[in-house]
């Protein structure tokens, strides 16, 4: 037996891909072009109405689409309303007023109050004819949980490198602690404060020109390991809303995933090999580099031995 | 002058020691440079805004003083910050530096008389997703900002209506939907009619609680974001109407 869910629970049929208020039909909206100017994103929306009832009410005037435009990051919101006759509409934002993300609703809203809404596309389980069902002005008939379009599509085709950052941090036991949940749009690695030093000295080191590799191999690689499976849990799990904020949202998440789409590689994949894989066959080129750095050591002892015999 | 704000660090070590640092905020002594010890915990944005002064509050100010003074700093910070965006508007650590260290008199004099539990969080930091509307400065930037009327002779005329009282304006910023302006002004502008018409300027609190909770229930099967201010503004006035008569009974 079809059940309701709980959230979102109208006393009206709205039509909404997670209900079955409706034997059919459907309400999508969708972006059909980005624009940046100089001062101001311009953007184009379409929306995807099937629902006989609904768009008749909309060809009268009596309904319209709407479109709830919010930034979290900067406490934006605000409402674009379609012409009764288009399908697509223009929003214009001024550029200082979003950053990073927006998040687009659409909704089929009545404009006045319809009493006896009764449409032949209607679950009848839940709303039969005998029942007097009336929707104020305003009300919700469709909706549409939207679609979040990041405005950072530069950032995220930046290096793996430029995701991860390595601070020190008062730590007694662990001398390595990623935090992927932290304020931070990057994946933050605190380490020990001797750990770190050591770390800085080392990136720093121009004797040894192969040990940016080996440091890769030693702290990004364990890293990015741990990242990739909690993704790889993460993107099985069905994500709400709250989840796209707060974790999938974040630059690092985007960065990996954009990286592995462009591979053609997939999270069904062991997260050793795509971390593997995303740096650039690491374990290949550490294992090389290490010994490379051996060879130069050791011919550099050799060297010295010989110029020792001189 | 350029605005400053703190260090991503340091506003963490702040927040991370309220407790411990309680007592400077209770003293209000200059003690944040201190703290920091001769590091860099803060930095000099490019936003430049015109100089200004808060107005303290004086001791022991009765509610309806805190309202007059809330007012009278939302106009001169307002019109000093204008220029600022929404996006810079949003930060943390540019609020909470000017809380702790450039309006630090203020702040103490506003909220530091007479504390709870969470006023150093809340008022000097910022919390949670509505946190801007309560920081100590923030709160008064972003009441200019949803209120502000561009048309209108006095712009600050909604500003105003929200901060008839406290509550009031707690009742209304605390919901999500604050964020859009057509929303505030739609009720507001209801409010104001209906406190004009029915000449109540005083006692308006637990009806306005009522209305907004109404409001909340519309929201609910209504796109509030989409009725425009004006429909908005009938709605309200209708509603205290309605409450108000059944109090009368």
């Amino acid at each position: 037996m079809a059940t309701r869910r709980k959230k979102f629970d109208y006393p009206h049929p709205v039509l909404w891909k997670n209900n079955d208020d409706y034997d059919c039909g459907h309400f999508t909206i969708k972006k059909t072009s980005a624009e940046e100017a100089e001062d101001e994103l311009r953007f184009r929306f379409s929306y995807d109405l099937t629902s006989e009832g609904l768009e008749q009410l909309v060809r009268e005037n009596k309904a319209k689409v709407f479109l709830r435009i919010e930034c979290r990051h900067t406490a934006y919101r605000k409402s674009f309303a379609f012409d009764y006759d288009e399908k697509e509409i223009q929003v214009v934002i001024k550029a200082q007023d979003v950053y990073k993300s927006i998040t687009i609703k659409g909704y089929v809203n009545a404009l006045e109050n319809i009493t006896r809404f009764h449409l032949p596309e209607h679950n009848k389980m839940y709303f039969d004819n005998s029942m007097s069902i009336s929707v104020d002005g305003g009300g919700v008939l469709a909706y549409d949980d939207g679609i979040t379009v990041y405005l950072d599509s530069k950032e995220i085709q930046k290096p793996l490198s430029s995701i991860i950052s390595f601070q020190r941090a008062d730590l007694d036991q662990d001398t390595i602690m990623p935090k992927f949940d932290d304020y931070s749009e990057k994946i933050v690695v605190f380490l020990r404060e001797d750990i770190y030093e050591k770390y800085y000295d080392m990136q720093n080191e121009p004797n040894i020109p192969h040990i940016k590799r080996h440091l890769v191999g030693i702290t990004v690689f364990p890293v990015l390991v741990e990242a990739l499976s909690m993704m790889k849990n993460h993107e099985k799990e069905a994500s709400s809303e709250e989840d796209e904020d707060d974790y999938k949202g974040k630059l690092w998440y985007r960065v990996i995933k954009k990286k592995i789409e462009d591979k053609n590689l997939s999270f069904e994949d062991p997260p050793v090999l795509l971390a593997n894989e995303l740096l650039g066959n690491v374990i290949l080129s550490s294992m090389h580099s290490i010994k490379e750095s051996f060879q130069d050591a050791f011919s550099g002892e050799q060297t010295d031995q010989m110029s020792g015999g001189d | 002058m350029y605005l400053c704000y703190f260090d991503e660090k340091a506003y963490e070590d702040l927040e991370n020691n309220i407790v411990k640092n309680k007592d400077h905020y209770f003293d209000n002594d200059d003690w944040v440079s201190e703290h920091f010890k001769g590091k860099n915990y803060f930095h000099r944005s490019r936003i430049e805004v015109n100089s200004v002064e808060l107005q303290h509050l004086p001791a022991n100010a009765s509610e309806s003083m805190k309202n007059e003074n809330d007012l009278i700093n939302v106009r001169l910070l307002y019109n000093a910050f204008k220029d600022l965006t929404p996006f810079q508007a949003c930060s943390k650590e540019l609020w909470s530096y000017l809380a702790h260290v450039q309006f630090k008199d203020y702040v103490h004099s506003r909220w530091m008389r007479n504390p709870g539990k969470r006023t150093i969080a809340t008022r000097y930091f910022v919390n949670g997703s509505q946190g801007i509307f309560h920081n100590a400065i923030s709160r008064l930037w972003w009441f200019g900002h949803i209120t502000y009327q561009h048309d209108e002779k006095n712009p600050y005329k909604l500003t105003k209506v929200l901060l008839t009282n406290q509550q009031v304006c707690m009742d209304l910023i605390d919901e999500p939907y604050s964020f859009n302006r057509e929303i505030v002004k739609g009720m507001l502008t209801g409010l104001k009619r209906f406190m004009d018409d029915y000449e109540i300027y005083r006692g308006i609190t637990d009806i306005w609680r009522d209305c907004v909770q109404y409001i909340n229930r519309k929201g609910a099967i209504v796109n509030l974001d989409a009725l425009g201010a004006d429909t908005l503004s009938d709605t309200v006035y209708d509603t205290l109407k309605k409450y108000h008569n059944k109090r009368q009974k």
